[in-house]
């Protein structure tokens, strides 16, 4: 099973605005989406493997946190609208299309209309000098 | 902060599964790895 979390391309300025929202331009949006791809997850993926049809979750400020000084968090959760293999998600800049940040692969889902599942996605950086 | 000082990032993530029938599972996604969790586990880890 190829599990695994990669913060892809461009996630590196995406987590440091989070933290520092000074070197943020904007207010960014986060949408959280699902799919049914099972490849390893990489440093250059732009999309899921296979993005399912539910219309991606927007990730409101109150389900953003930063539990530590160098450690953010979004929880989001998305609803199957009818029989679905699940096991890749993503964090995405838009609600369509748009830049993903977080590509995270994890055990296949066989989900039934009405089935709900909440991600909780945790970003720690980590400082090169400890 | 200096964005130079960051050079690594680890992803961890969990998540709850709640079936239509009632059952409810919960998961941990950590490195490579993904363990199917207690609630006590999941809920403390929301707690912090």
């Amino acid at each position: 099973m190829a599990t695994g979390s990669k913060w892809v391309n461009n996630g590196q300025a995406f987590a440091v605005d989070q933290l520092d929202k000074n070197t943020a331009s904007g207010t960014p949006t986060y949408f959280g989406a699902w799919g049914s791809g099972s490849t390893t997850p990489t440093v250059g993926d732009t999309a899921l493997g296979s993005e399912n049809a539910e219309s991606r979750t927007s990730i409101v400020a109150g389900s953003m946190s930063q539990p530590a000084t160098d450690t953010v968090q979004w929880i989001y959760a998305i609803t199957a609208t009818g029989s679905r293999t699940v096991q890749e998600t993503g964090i995405f800049s838009a609600s369509s299309a748009g830049t993903m940040y977080i590509r995270i692969v994890h055990g296949s889902l066989s989900l039934e209309s009405g089935d709900i599942v909440t991600y909780t996605v945790t970003l720690q950086l980590k400082d090169t000098s400890e | 902060m200096q964005m130079t000082a960051f050079g690594e990032a680890e992803v961890i993530s969990w998540y709850k599964v709640e079936k239509a029938d009632g059952r409810v599972f919960y998961h941990r996604v950590k490195g490579e790895t993904d363990t199917e969790v207690t609630e006590e586990e999941y809920l403390i880890a929301h707690t912090k």
